[in-house]
């Protein structure tokens, strides 16, 4: 008889013995597919008549997902990998089973192919079989072969050959244990522990690196380790990517060929698979030193980890590492021996382990791979980009981004704009280049000592500390990115303003630096919510755009400090001027592209001011002509702990009076212009919300949609800007005076 | 023939079958004998191409066992608790033995059957312990290889059960040469049944010799001696065991039946007989020699 046709009807006998498992894998699949596809056809054929167009969209979609990446069929074929793989190789892990497959004149290869064949194609033909009567009844509601398309085959691959990876991962799992729980316990580790341990990596890097910064690239890798060390997770990252219009042909592809990889692997390991390993926890006596080590010494990073986050203690942390040894390492050589007694074997590799897992912990801990006190030498770094914190968050970064949708009203598919945010460390570490890196140096050092003192638990106290993400590009082309907690003194304040004020780094901080006359398309000016397009001829905008550019350049932090901006400034592109007219409207993803790229505009701005106002451009002041109401809320107070409130206020009080506007309005900060300048030097009156409205919104055009009230804007209040007698009158003391003076009760 | 060469299986650090060198012609009935833990099952497993041998060979007709389909076809291996498919019946085992064994007698398996009197289409698991013995022998028999290899299989069958197996052996012995190799404990169950007996013991073979050589050179004799002798008066005998009760002395001496016809003449006793010897008697001589104590080895 050929190994052809041996096969084959080793695999009929094989059906027959597995006829439990064909039966929960169809319940499975029809439960999850076929009845509900036919519930919801029901539905649909009965109801869609009575539906609007989105309605209509929205159980099509339905429909399709069921038919498609089914979450609830793919649950099934999760289940399905490790049942078929455990009903057809579990004859392996009992001596009775072996000897009569490995005695009778049987090549060993047949016997896995006829096996292994089965577990693939039967689930295939099962659900071919199930989804075949669910297309048919998708077309029988006249859901259109233009919907359905090549969906369900499509995904019908998709799912089939990620299932083969699965089942054989699985399968592997089955050929290197003896026994069935522990088969089952190896799959687990075949699917969580590349994921487990890029996560471990990651939370590594995050604790005990306090300068490590995450740049895209390695947050690029981290995802790829976690997708690509596991079976499951790259299963659960492509179906999670995939959509109906997007299907990973590349993952599949590389889902396919790892499968190969894996059934050779198989293969090979059940030729060299002694029959005897039957009943064993491991069937290679070799691999159990290696796997044991493998999981104990991350399990004991982690657990040192645990503790260490719960009670910042070394102390703690070396208990974690020990009981994160200890534990795993007892557990799996009473799992090796089936037997509790044997829980300390080994004792070499328990020593080893918790050699290992103590050093990597306290490398960690105590930064003995020198990763946060390393600074460059200042000869080696060509050149530099710092991202100074957050004190400039309110710049756009990115560009519009074209997408197709589905316009429910139009029922058509048509070409839609959103914004695509660029993240701000990316855009300033591909674009700021500060040649002169001393100055980033010193205050990196700063940050540097500072992280040293803060590791051995000494205190240190600073008013003042600035998050910074310095790159360091070397000489050699390679880039070295740390972050640094870096506490302001003078000295560094003086630094940092230094830095601020350069070109070189306002050129890597503003896009708009970069952008040409000839790209921009039109300019607006906004105050106070109300924008004016500034009518300008071409060569006008590129004249004005210059002006601004340059005076955006000569903007320094002791300007900053004494100014607010008064307005804002929009220099619009050609590609941004088209997104906007077609940006998308009814999206869940709408966001008005209309509103992006504004700049500020200080009064010191005196040559764009100029332009502006010689454009026909009027600028509004805040003073009793403009405003029509300044509305404070007096808010509770609360003691230090800020959990009791001492006196409660909860109290509006609405000034229209002239007199009152007179004077409170010169100390109104808008809260816009505030949160665009964070070095903006403001004694807050922080007891307070205030809101003010402008007699232009008064006629009604700029009410909020239902309602009757006019549009209110939000303020701050400078105390610097009102006299003690102001500050009296209107009580906006301080909390510390609050407390000890009177109140409005 | 089968052929072992120095074979040799570790388990862990037990060495479970030791350099073991044995030849088993064909058309002879071999008994693998030892106790529990003698290394019985694993040699008849390496046989069988189920495990492989650390060190040596095992050939059939010159050819290694392991992974080869067409040696494998020419036995059948019975083991001592033989794997029946879940729920499955005699008659589906049979047919899963046609797919992989190409000269199974189906109308002698159903013939058998019968004659056993065993219900083929009730399911094995409601057999009991004896009547699954019989079913696998009976698809061994039926399977129509050159060899049998039975592990511990007359253990569970009755008196009856097993003299009408041992006769189908002996049946198709005669007919078509078969040469079964049974593995046991029990040395008085192979006792009227081996032509050739091998004596495993620690992994090792102690001693494997043909039955008929091993009797040929050790007899028993019962007599009663003048009344003037005593049995230390008989010095020209090899003595393996002398037993008195009163006046019959039972003597285990070595040397052929004429040596011993002759010797015990000379003596002139009132009474003198030569009485069959039974295998665990030949054994406790031969072994004795070895320096072995055969009693704590298979009694």
């Amino acid at each position: 008889m050929t190994s052809k046709n041996l096969c084959f009807k080793l695999m009929k006998e094989d059906l027959k013995r597995r006829v439990w498992t064909i039966a929960l894998t169809i319940l499975g699949l029809v439960f999850t597919i076929l009845i509900p596809t036919a519930i919801k056809c029901s539905e649909f054929m009965e109801e869609s008549p009575t539906w609007n167009v989105t309605t209509r969209r929205r159980m099509i979609n339905n429909i399709l997902e069921l038919l498609g990446v089914n979450g609830m069929a793919v649950t099934v074929l999760l289940v399905a990998s490790v049942v078929w793989a455990v009903s057809g190789f579990h004859y392996l892990h009992n001596s009775k089973k072996v000897d009569f497959y490995h005695s009778i004149p049987v090549k060993r290869h047949v016997l896995f192919l006829a096996s292994y064949l089965n577990g693939i194609l039967v689930p295939a033909l099962i659900y071919a079989a199930v989804l075949l009567p669910s297309v048919a009844l998708a077309l029988r509601a006249n859901l259109g072969i233009n919907h359905i398309g090549l969906i369900p085959l499509q995904h019908y691959l998709l799912n089939m050959v990620y299932y083969s990876m699965l089942y054989t991962t699985a399968v592997v799992a089955m050929m290197m244990t003896g026994n069935v729980v522990i088969a089952l316990l190896g799959n687990g580790v075949f699917w969580a522990y590349g994921p487990a341990v890029t996560s471990l990596v990651r939370g590594y890097y995050e604790i005990w690196f306090h300068t490590f910064y995450e740049t895209k690239a390695q947050a690029e890798i981290f995802s790829r380790f976690l997708r690509y060390s596991s079976p499951f997770s790259d299963y659960m990252f492509t179906i999670f990517e995939v959509s109906e219009t997007n299907l990973k042909w590349g993952s599949m592809l590389g889902a396919a060929a790892v499968t190969a990889a894996l059934a050779i692997l198989a293969y090979s390991l059940y030729r060299i698979r002694p029959s005897e390993a039957a009943g064993k926890a491991m069937a290679f006596p070799k691999t159990e030193m290696p796997i044991k080590i493998l999981l104990v010494i991350p399990i004991a990073v982690a657990s040192g980890m645990l503790f260490y986050g719960i009670r910042r203690r070394v102390f703690w942390m070396l208990f974690g590492v020990v009981f994160g040894v200890l534990l795993p390492h007892c557990i799996m050589e009473i799992i090796y021996h089936f037997d509790f007694r044997k829980l300390f074997s080994h004792r070499i590799h328990l020593g080893a382990c918790m050699t290992a897992a103590v050093f990597l912990s306290l490398a960690g801990y105590y930064d003995w791979y020198g990763y946060d006190a390393w600074l460059p030498n200042a000869s080696k770094v060509s050149s530099v980009a710092i991202n100074m914190g957050y004190q400039d968050n309110w710049i756009t970064y990115g560009s519009p981004t074209k997408e197709w949708e589905y316009n429910a009203k139009k029922g058509v598919e048509e070409e839609v704009y959103y914004w695509g945010y660029e993240d701000a460390a990316d855009y300033i570490s591909q674009n700021m280049n500060i040649t002169d890196a001393y100055s980033v140096l010193q205050m990196a050092k700063k940050g540097v000592w500072a992280e040293k003192i803060l590791r051995n638990k000494e205190q240190i106290t600073y008013p003042d500390w600035n998050r910074c993400v310095i790159w360091y590009r070397m000489n050699n082309g390679k880039t070295i990115v740390r972050t640094y907690f870096i506490p302001m003194d003078e000295e560094i304040i003086e630094i940092r303003n230094g830095i601020h004020d350069s070109i070189e780094y306002k050129r890597g901080q503003y896009p708009l630096l970069k952008q040409t006359a000839s790209e921009t398309a039109c300019v607006n000016f906004q105050q106070y919510n109300k924008i004016q397009p500034v009518e300008l001829k071409h060569d006008e905008i590129g004249h004005l755009l210059n002006v601004y550019q340059k005076e955006l350049e000569e903007l320094t932090i002791e300007t900053r400090k004494k100014e607010l901006p008064i307005g804002t400034i929009q220099f619009m592109t050609e590609e941004h001027k088209n997104a906007w007219i077609h940006q998308a409207q009814d999206s869940y993803k709408y966001d008005n592209l209309g509103e992006r790229c504004y700049y500020p505009v200080y009064p010191s701005f005196t040559r764009t001011l100029e332009l502006l106002r010689a454009a026909g451009i009027s600028l509004e002041e805040l003073d009793e002509n403009t405003v029509n109401l300044v509305s404070v809320y007096y808010r509770n107070r609360y003691d230090t702990s800020g959990q009791e409130a001492v006196d409660y206020v909860d109290t509006t009080i609405d000034y229209t009076d002239s007199k009152d506007l007179k004077i409170l309005t010169p100390a109104l900060c808008y809260r816009d212009y505030c949160d665009m300048n964070g070095y903006y030097e403001i004694d807050l009156v922080n007891s307070v919300d205030v809101h003010a409205v402008f007699n232009r919104d008064l006629e009604g055009e700029t009410f909020y949609e239902d309602s009757d009230s006019p549009k209110q804007y939000r303020f701050y209040l400078d105390r610097n800007k009102m006299d003690e007698e102001t500050v009296e009158n209107y009580h906006f003391e301080k909390d510390e005076d609050w407390r000890s003076g009177w109140g409005i009760k | 023939m089968i052929e072992a060469k120095n074979l040799t299986k570790r388990f862990g650090d037990v060495v479970a079958v030791d350099h073991i060198n044995a030849t088993i012609k064909e058309g002879s009935v071999f008994g693998l004998i030892g106790t529990n833990g003698a290394g019985k099952s694993t040699f008849l497993r390496m046989l069988s191409g189920i495990l492989k041998p650390d060190e040596g060979s095992v050939t059939i007709d010159d050819k290694e066992v392991f992974e080869d389909v067409l040696v494998k076809s020419r036995f059948f291996y019975i083991s001592d608790d033989q794997y029946f498919f879940n729920n499955a019946t005699p008659e589906e085992m049979m047919n899963f033995y046609r797919t992989v064994y190409p000269k199974f007698d189906k109308g002698r398996f159903s013939h058998l059957m019968e004659a056993f009197e065993l219900d083929k289409r009730r399911k094995i698991n409601t057999f009991s312990k004896g009547m699954k013995k019989q079913v696998s022998v009976i698809c061994g028999v039926c399977a129509g290889t050159d060899y049998l290899f039975c592990d511990e299989t007359f253990d569970g069958l009755d008196p009856v059960m097993r003299q009408t197996v041992k006769s189908i052996f002996v049946g198709d012995m005669e007919e078509r040469n078969l040469t079964p190799i049974i593995a046991s404990h029990n040395l008085r169950e192979l006792e009227d049944i081996c032509d050739h007996v091998g004596l495993l013991h620690k992994g090792g073979i102690l001693l494997s010799r043909e039955l008929d050589d091993m009797k040929l050179n050790i007899h028993k004799i019962q007599c009663v001696l003048r009344p003037e002798m005593k049995v230390e008066d008989l010095a020209a005998f090899d003595k393996v065991k002398v037993e008195e009760r009163g006046s019959l002395c039972t003597l285990t001496v070595r040397g052929s039946r004429e040596e011993v016809e002759s010797i015990m003449e000379n003596y002139h006793p009132i009474f003198a007989e030569i009485i069959p010897l039974s295998l665990e008697e030949i054994f406790i001589s031969e072994t004795e020699v070895a320096g072995y104590d055969i009693k704590k080895l298979v009694l």
